[in-house]
């Protein structure tokens, strides 16, 4: 049951960080595509 | 006339292999080409990678697409493994098949057919499509994969095991989280790997509730290959594939490791044990 719930927890993890990870990308898109 | 026969079965084999391996062989060796089609192959180049790495937009789109699947099959196994654990508590023998047909049903049915009831669902109430549309129809397509994971597994269980953590006076949790939920972890794992990559390749469910301005990466591969196929889509493949090499090879390697570690630990405790 631990290892179920910290595997769900570090697959969170990594969601989190591709939240961060396309959020930022999308600002930087929305910044290239004002430029253009 | 033993060789004669080692021979071919071999010869199959590769057969059967090459035909699996060729054309993703091809995608990836067209990758590393300086020109710009999959006819000639002008010369070893990284120009691909480094106008996939430019592409910021194709980037979002690869990160989107993992979190879309992470996400939904991360929910699906959730809510998958009560499904599978309510169907397997159920006495009647006729409602038990009838949900499982119901959850079979929904297996085999086209993916077009569940794109499009999921649009009309969503327009009839109203749901904006995009981010939120694509990871509620994941996590509903998700769900009958995972429970057909989990309840061969579910079946597997002697009900003694579950007897005996009540006879020792064991709490309905404490038989969930300490009996039932261990052993059915192999299923529930292997679900949501399964619905994973269910998630992660899926086309036809995603293309209907995409909606404007969010997108995954099949349905931009699509879009792009409408407009003539890049060889930027050829350097993206190729990545994908080594990792999930990568990330196979690390799973056999983590298993056998765990597997060896575990005999050892048996053969240790024989040891202690005989006299």
């Amino acid at each position: 049951m631990k290892r179920l719930i910290s595997f769900a927890l570090a697959i969170l993890a990594v969601c989190a960080l591709l939240v961060l990870g396309s959020s930022q990308l999308q600002a930087a898109n929305g910044v290239k595509a004002d430029h253009n | 006339m033993k060789m004669y026969g080692w021979h071919w079965r071999h010869l199959y084999l590769i057969f059967v292999f090459a035909l699996l391996y060729a054309p993703i062989f091809y995608l990836l060796f067209y990758s590393f080409n300086q020109g710009t089609t999959m006819t000639h192959f002008i010369g070893f180049s990284w120009r691909h990678y480094a106008e996939l790495f430019a592409d910021t937009r194709m980037i979002q789109i690869v990160l989107d697409t993992l979190l879309i699947a992470l996400l939904a099959s991360l929910l699906a196994t959730i809510i998958g493994t009560l499904g599978a654990l309510v169907i397997y508590q159920v006495k009647r023998i006729w409602l038990k098949n009838s949900l499982l047909s119901l959850n079979n049903i929904l297996m085999v049915s086209p993916d077009v057919i569940i794109g499009a009831s999921f649009l009309i669902f969503f327009t009839f109430f109203g749901f904006k499509l995009g981010f939120n549309s694509v990871l509620l129809s994941h996590i509903a397509f998700s769900i009958p994969i995972v429970v057909l994971m989990i309840l061969p597994r579910l079946n597997e269980m002697r009900q003694s095991l579950v007897d005996a953590a009540m006879d020792l006076g064991a709490t309905n949790w404490q038989v969930l989280s300490r009996v039932v939920f261990p052993f059915i972890s192999p299923g529930i794992l292997a679900g949501y790997f399964m619905a994973f990559t269910y998630s992660l390749d899926d086309f036809a469910v995603t293309f209907f509730v995409t909606g404007n301005g969010f997108e995954t990466l099949s349905v931009e591969i699509y879009a792009r290959a409408r407009q003539g196929i890049s060889l930027e889509v050829n350097a993206l493949s190729t990545l994908m594939f080594l990792f999930a090499l990568i990330l196979i090879t690390g799973y056999y390697l983590l298993t056998r490791y765990t597997t060896t570690k575990r005999r050892q630990r048996r053969y240790q405790l024989e040891a202690k044990i005989k006299p």
